[in-house]
């Protein structure tokens, strides 16, 4: 079958042909697009990403419900932490990037939200989902 | 998403956690473009109930219909509306309190949220 080595889903990881697994296994499973059929698997540009429910590269901000309703804020190019809402501060904002399917901040644009253990940081981004 | 310890300060850590649904998990997710800022002077706080730094009263529904104000000691208690400033209270948008009019000090419960009884004290913003 081929398969993605090791099933990790990162960029540049090796095909190769290996024994197929048992069960479904989505390192072997692959679909064939002809190219007049792309349409929804070419990189969305803008609407809702109907897989995340995100709007493609809008802004938003992370907004908590605990009472002083303080927002999500990049600090120091990789802590995240709650801060008070201020007009127009780019670190407190984020969009969803359709094509490294990750969350990006608006301040330090080449990171992404990671994780690291239990820590949330933000990190510059390789879309590896573990 | 979590707040770590599930405290609401300013700086505070955000991090993983295993889903437990509490308020210190949730989150609103606001997009830019929609977001006309915080309310301003007169406008109304949805999310609080209140029209920001306009001037109430808080009644009584007892028989006599009595407004709340505050004694010497801080306390509040309920008297006779008397149209004193003592018994004016307004919404404070920046720290999500209500405020008294003439002490610009909020409603606070005594002892840290520990006590029945409540007072107006420096505003401190903190929710126990």
């Amino acid at each position: 079958m081929i398969t993605v080595s090791g099933g990790t889903d990162k960029e540049a990881q090796p095909v190769w042909v290996y024994n197929r697994y048992r069960g479904r296994n989505s390192s072997q499973i692959w679909k064939v697009v002809y190219l007049h059929q792309l349409g929804s698997d070419v990189y969305q540009k803008k609407g809702v990403n109907k897989f995340t429910g995100f709007r493609v590269n809008e802004l938003f901000y992370f907004r908590s419900r605990l009472p002083m309703q303080r927002v999500a804020e990049c600090v120091g190019a990789s802590n995240i932490a709650l801060k008070k809402w201020t007009k127009g501060r780019k670190a407190q904002e984020f969009k969803f990037d359709p094509i490294s399917k990750t969350i990006r901040g608006n301040y330090w644009t080449s990171y992404a939200f990671s994780m690291e253990g239990n820590n949330l940081r933000c990190r510059t981004f390789n879309s590896r989902w573990f | 998403m979590d707040v770590s310890g599930a405290v609401d300060a300013e700086n505070r850590d955000i991090y993983m956690y295993t889903f437990n649904g509490k308020v210190h998990q949730q989150w609103d997710l606001i997009y830019v473009k929609n977001w006309k800022g915080e309310p301003t002077t007169g406008e109304w706080n949805r999310d609080y109930g209140f029209i920001v730094n306009k001037d109430f009263h808080i009644i009584s529904t007892l028989g006599q219909g009595r407004y709340i104000d505050y004694a010497a000691d801080r306390n509040l208690i309920i008297k006779t509306q008397n149209g004193r400033n003592s018994q004016k209270w307004y919404f404070h948008q920046p720290s999500r309190t209500v405020r008294s009019r003439e002490k610009n000090q909020s409603l606070d419960i005594h002892n840290s949220g520990k006590s029945n009884h409540m007072q107006y004290y420096t505003t401190s913003s903190r929710w126990w």
